[in-house]
């Protein structure tokens, strides 16, 4: 039997020690002090609104395709032809450095995925693409990706085994290059869960914008996340699905045995209410028309990228740093060899030693994404709702930031 | 800037809580003599207990005391993992240690259920 079985986030190991209470009690009172505080005191009229956008993104850089393809083949060739065991260099890959790595890759140097995507490359060799991407289908095939994503790493029978990941990955590889080829480069825009993932958090980097390096404040960019069709949905299968990660660890959850039907019920419940909860509190506001009210979520879903990647960082960082240490060997050794060019050193668990610390990152990185969407929604509202509902207008989403970031220090506190 | 002024402020507060760092200069190596015991028990496809937290220090001994009715695999996720294959009629005792802090999850393969997480603290 070669399955790795049901451990947190398809691959095995430790996950954090529950953070102290006082650090969630501390973390929770600045977030609502500083909400309230923007709320009441912040500027009156819109700073970041009515930003141009950039009319075309620039070409993409040739050799960072050349490296995308030569990592992308790496991947693959230790995924598929390397060990069929839970310790393969291409399945810690793929759960750590793609899934995991995209968000701080995207925050440092933007999103550089759509230079580096291999299928981006391959089919702009083939041609523009045949027909029109359909607009009505927005973003929703890219959510249906990152549904498919989550729920093999939390809700299928068996994440850990690497049978499931190689046809997982074989049916996304074949279904974003027919995309590809039947649509052109709209299709990565808007049906790629990975690119549209790496696109949407690459709005929120201090340091690249309009795809090259300048240093600016994120807040200016981040409102120029396309909006379209299916937003809500992608933003709210992140955050939903980051959450049921760490209440399906907790010993409420795993003290019942569930069918794997419960398990991706619960695992879309999750995903629904965080996505149901933000719509309702993005309409809730006076003084404006129906058609208007119905573009509000939309309109506002960028001021909840923050909140995801405070989130996921504060969920994913040990995993990150401490698994993408050994995945990084495993992956030095393609096809289990037992290459080992840089020494077989140990996994340094500076993180997990340091408790206190990383308890205080993870509250950091939670506030700090609250702070950002509480300021990025104020911003908005005070530039889409009407004079006299401005204040009432935005009050129901500031509660549901809330109720969105004490959720997840709860979570962080008690699982 | 008022923003990155609130932001700073938040860090300096929070990692000003994180000063005085948990690990306690006993770096996880004495093991008290006795350690911690879990007792599982296999039988007619359930496992006692389930999803149960379990405090154990970092470098104390754990013992997991393991009575089965059927072929099972014990998995203890920590780094490096152990495997502990049991038998019909089983009845045996494995320990080993922690040193690293974190939750590390001890799981029954077969029946696909988590048995206990070890809460492992500095």
């Amino acid at each position: 039997m070669i399955a790795a079985g049901l451990q947190a986030h398809g691959l095995g190991g430790s996950t954090d020690l529950p953070i102290p209470f006082l650090y969630a009690m501390v973390g929770a009172s600045w977030a609502l002090t500083i909400s309230f505080a923007v709320l009441a005191l912040a500027w009156k009229e819109s700073q970041f609104a009515a930003e141009p956008d950039a009319t075309e993104p620039p070409p993409r850089r040739p050799w960072l395709a050349v490296v995308g393809l030569v990592l992308t083949a790496w991947l693959l060739v230790a995924l598929y032809a390397g060990p069929s065991t839970a310790g393969n260099g291409g399945l810690g890959g793929f759960y750590i450095f793609v899934w995991v790595g995209l968000v701080p890759l995207a925050l440092v140097a933007g999103h550089v995925w759509r230079d580096l995507s291999p299928w981006r490359t391959i089919t702009s060799l083939l041609g523009p693409g045949r027909w029109a991407y359909p607009k009505r289908l927005g973003y929703w095939p890219a959510v249906a990706g990152l549904f498919a994503f989550v729920w093999l790493e939390l809700a299928s029978p068996d994440p850990g085994s690497i049978h499931a990941v190689r046809v997982w990955v074989a049916v996304y590889v074949v279904v974003t290059i027919a995309g590809g080829i039947a649509f052109g480069p709209r299709w990565y825009d808007r049906a790629d869960p990975f690119d549209v993932y790496s696109a949407i958090v690459a709005k929120l980097s201090p340091f690249v914008r309009d795809g090259r390096w300048r240093v600016h404040n994120p807040l200016r960019t981040l409102p120029s996340v396309p909006v379209d069709a299916g937003l809500v949905a992608v933003l709210a299968t992140l955050l939903g699905s980051t959450a049921y990660d760490s209440f399906s660890a907790s010993s409420f959850w795993q003290g019942r045995t569930l069918s794997t039907w419960q398990h991706s019920l619960t695992l879309l419940g999750f995903c629904a209410v965080v996505a149901v909860l933000f719509i309702g509190a993005a309409r809730a506001t006076g003084g404006v028309s129906a058609g208007e009210r119905r573009l509000l979520p939309g309109r506002l879903a960028h001021s909840l990228v923050p909140i995801v990647v405070g989130y996921i960082f504060a969920h994913y960082l040990t995993y990150l740093v401490e698994k993408g240490q050994a995945v990084f060997f495993a992956l030095l050794d393609p096809l289990g060899r037992g290459w080992h060019p840089l020494g077989d050193p140990d996994t340094s668990y500076v993180l997990s030693q340091h408790t206190s610390t990383l308890a205080a990152l993870k509250v950091t990185f939670v506030v700090a994404g609250h702070v950002l969407a509480v300021v990025a929604a104020h911003d908005k509202a005070l530039a889409l709702l009407p004079k006299g509902h401005r204040l009432s207008g935005q009050v129901a989403m500031l509660l549901l930031m809330v109720g969105y970031t004490f959720t997840g220090l709860f979570l962080l506190f008690s699982v | 800037m008022r923003i990155a002024a609130a932001l700073l402020a938040c860090a300096l507060v929070l990692t000003g809580c994180g000063g005085s760092d948990g690990s306690d200069g006993s770096d996880g190596a004495k093991g008290s003599k006795s350690g911690v015991t879990v007792d599982i028990a296999i039988k007619d496809g359930k496992v006692t207990p389930q999803g149960k937290r379990v405090d154990v220090k970092a470098g104390e001994s754990v013992t997991l005391h393991i009575t089965s009715d059927a072929d099972e695999e014990i998995h203890v996720h920590s780094d490096p993992e152990h495997e502990y294959e049991v038998a019909p009629g089983a009845d045996v005792t494995e320990s080993f240690t922690l040193k690293t802090p974190g939750q590390v999850a001890v799981e029954a393969h077969h029946l696909d259920v988590t048995i206990v997480q070890l809460v492992v603290t500095p």
